[in-house]
């Protein structure tokens, strides 16, 4: 079938989220294979930029699966999506008003591993340094790590919050390291959750990884430099491991040594508000209220109904 | 508002009724009235802010067990929180002093706050800043830091026991249901789930029975004033008696050190 004869696409029925460096890619590639789907090879990252929304309309952004031949499930994989830089309750809330049916896939991988991943990119990229002290960077809470959003993508649980919330069974969540471990299955369970026929393997599945490894040389963070830096996610795989209801003390490196405690409190410093900023000129009412109508003594404190106090 | 205590589940209460139709609890750490500092540089509008996922549910709320820290004065967030929110109503979730103590260690240690590889009691005597600026202690000082939310709120305030969820994890989320005014039918998954648990990532020696039992009595005073106030019989958290200790003046021991 022809483009022509197929006519425009229909609205995407799946979007790969990211997060960003976690083969987002490697699943868009082989999910093309398959006979059912089509997504098309860039990442337009149209849900994540309303300028952009704004500017080029739905219609720019249904052109980019103008060669759609009829495919049955049909969808594109934009990693920005699930980054804290772009507000991913934004995000969700613009896909739930476009395509409230939707179907997302969302892949995880180690907070850290994930972050020395963005580092090699943007040292391709050209946005890092060949010989940047990431490590350093972080503990100085240097604007690029902002800027990059180097912390702030990889806090995953604030991130797909709003996605669980909007969308719940029509997310699913994949772990990065199943991806090496057993791609076959991983690959099954996405077409699953797409409706497509989960029995096509397409070949070299296990092959092609589309990893900057090889590519791009960049000094890695040591044993210890790993510890210190988790505790930038730690609080957050917590609740993402209560909120996808999954172990992940896999990627807990261990604790940060004590002795370096400091810098452990420095990483802390680091990481992003995961909520809107402050808006210019706005503070609170500086807390100068020093009257002593705290003083409160044991006994005046009154007595708790009944009702108030657990079984 | 699920004000503490830290280490008592008050993060598994907020996970779980965020799954309420009717209430909208989002993971956010707000530790906002806890710290003046942050009040003063971002605002209570910043605050209001933050609920993003609202979605016009009756009930909003969010778990900073910060507010319930001896160290962040209690009376002062208590004042601060009554005077923003003078109509919110509280959770505490209480726990056996030490428990809750050998649960904060764990966690610290798990964060690189305090050493690994020393007993509990050792670091008690040892104290230091790290041990200081973590106050595992004072954490465990429950009902002097309830109490000003108390004469704030009243009835306002609800405490439950962190035995209950334990015993019957369903009653215990039912009856914070109630509380805060929400239906209590509604049942979510995986109640009977641990969550949020340093126990199995972390070894540690814990106390044995004497040092249980001296380490108790620094906790004896507020938990009988809790088990006064709260008409609830609480002698189940008192440690076995191995030992005649008689009256020490248990202040000045921890404070110097000596034991």
């Amino acid at each position: 079938m022809s483009p022509s004869s197929a006519g425009q696409a229909p609205l995407p029925s799946f979007l790969v989220i990211g997060a960003e460096r976690s083969a987002t890619r490697w699943l868009r590639f082989n999910l093309d294979r398959h006979p059912e789907v089509f997504s098309p090879p860039v990442e337009i990252n149209w849900f994540s930029d309303a300028e952009m929304m704004r500017a080029r309309g739905r219609r720019w952004y249904q052109s980019q699966f103008d060669a759609w031949e009829g495919e049955p499930v049909l969808g594109e994989s934009s990693a920005r999506y699930l980054k804290l830089a772009s507000s991913p309750d934004q995000v969700a809330a613009r896909i739930q008003r476009s395509i409230p049916d939707v179907r997302l896939v969302a892949i995880l991988r180690q907070p850290v591993d994930r972050l020395e991943s963005a580092v090699r990119m943007y040292v391709k990229q050209g946005r890092l340094a060949a010989d940047v002290d990431v490590y350093d960077l972080i503990c100085r809470n240097d604007p690029i790590v902002a800027e990059l959003d180097l912390i702030g993508a990889g806090l995953y649980a604030s991130c797909l919050y709003p996605f669980l919330q909007t969308f719940g069974e029509q997310l699913l969540v994949l772990d990065h390291a199943d991806i090496g471990r057993k791609p076959h299955e991983v690959y099954a369970s996405v077409l699953r959750h797409l409706d497509a026929d989960p029995t096509f393997v397409p070949p070299d599945l296990d092959r092609v990884r589309f990893s900057d490894r090889p590519t791009v040389s960049v000094p890695e963070l040591d044993d210890e430099q790993r510890r210190i830096v988790y505790t930038a996610f730690r609080l957050d795989v917590e609740e993402l491991e209560a909120q996808i209801g999954r172990d992940l003390s896999a990627w807990d490196p261990g604790p940060p040594p004590f002795d370096r405690r400091a810098e452990a409190d420095a990483v802390l410093a680091a990481v992003p508000f995961t909520g809107p900023a402050p808006e210019p000129g706005e503070t609170g009412p500086v807390d100068d209220d020093d009257d002593d109508d705290d003083v409160v003594d044991a006994a005046d404190v009154p007595p708790i109904t009944r009702s108030a106090v657990a079984p | 508002m699920i004000i503490g205590a830290e280490r008592a589940a008050t993060r598994w209460l907020r996970f779980h009724l965020d799954q309420h139709p009717d209430i909208c609890a989002p993971p956010l750490h707000l530790d906002y009235f806890g710290d003046p500092e942050r009040m003063a540089t971002l605002g209570f509008r910043w605050y209001r802010r933050q609920f993003t996922t609202f979605k016009g549910e009756p009930f909003v709320g969010e778990a900073s067990p910060s507010y319930m820290m001896w160290k962040n004065q209690p009376a002062q967030v208590a004042r601060r929180m009554y005077k923003a929110l003078p109509d919110a109503r509280l959770i505490a979730i209480v726990r056996n002093p030490i428990d809750r103590f050998t649960s904060a260690v764990r966690h610290h240690i798990r964060w690189g706050r305090l050493p690994q590889g020393q007993s509990l009691y050792s670091m008690i005597l040892q104290g230091g800043d790290a041990f200081t600026s973590v106050d595992p202690i004072g954490c465990s000082v429950m009902f002097s830091s309830l109490y000003p939310f108390v004469d704030r709120f009243g009835d306002q305030l609800q405490l439950l026991f962190y035995d209950d969820l334990v015993a019957d994890p369903a009653a215990f989320y039912r009856s914070a249901l109630s509380h805060i005014g929400a239906s209590t039918d509604f049942v979510p998954d995986g109640l009977d789930q641990r969550l949020f648990s340093d126990a199995d990532a972390v070894d540690i020696e814990p106390l044995t029975e004497l040092e249980r039992q001296i380490v108790y009595q620094f906790f004896g005073p507020d938990v009988d004033l809790l088990s006064d106030w709260a008409g609830r019989d609480l002698t189940s958290w008192e440690p076995r008696s191995v030992q005649d200790l008689g009256t020490p003046d248990l202040t000045s021991v921890f404070l110097s050190g000596e034991l």
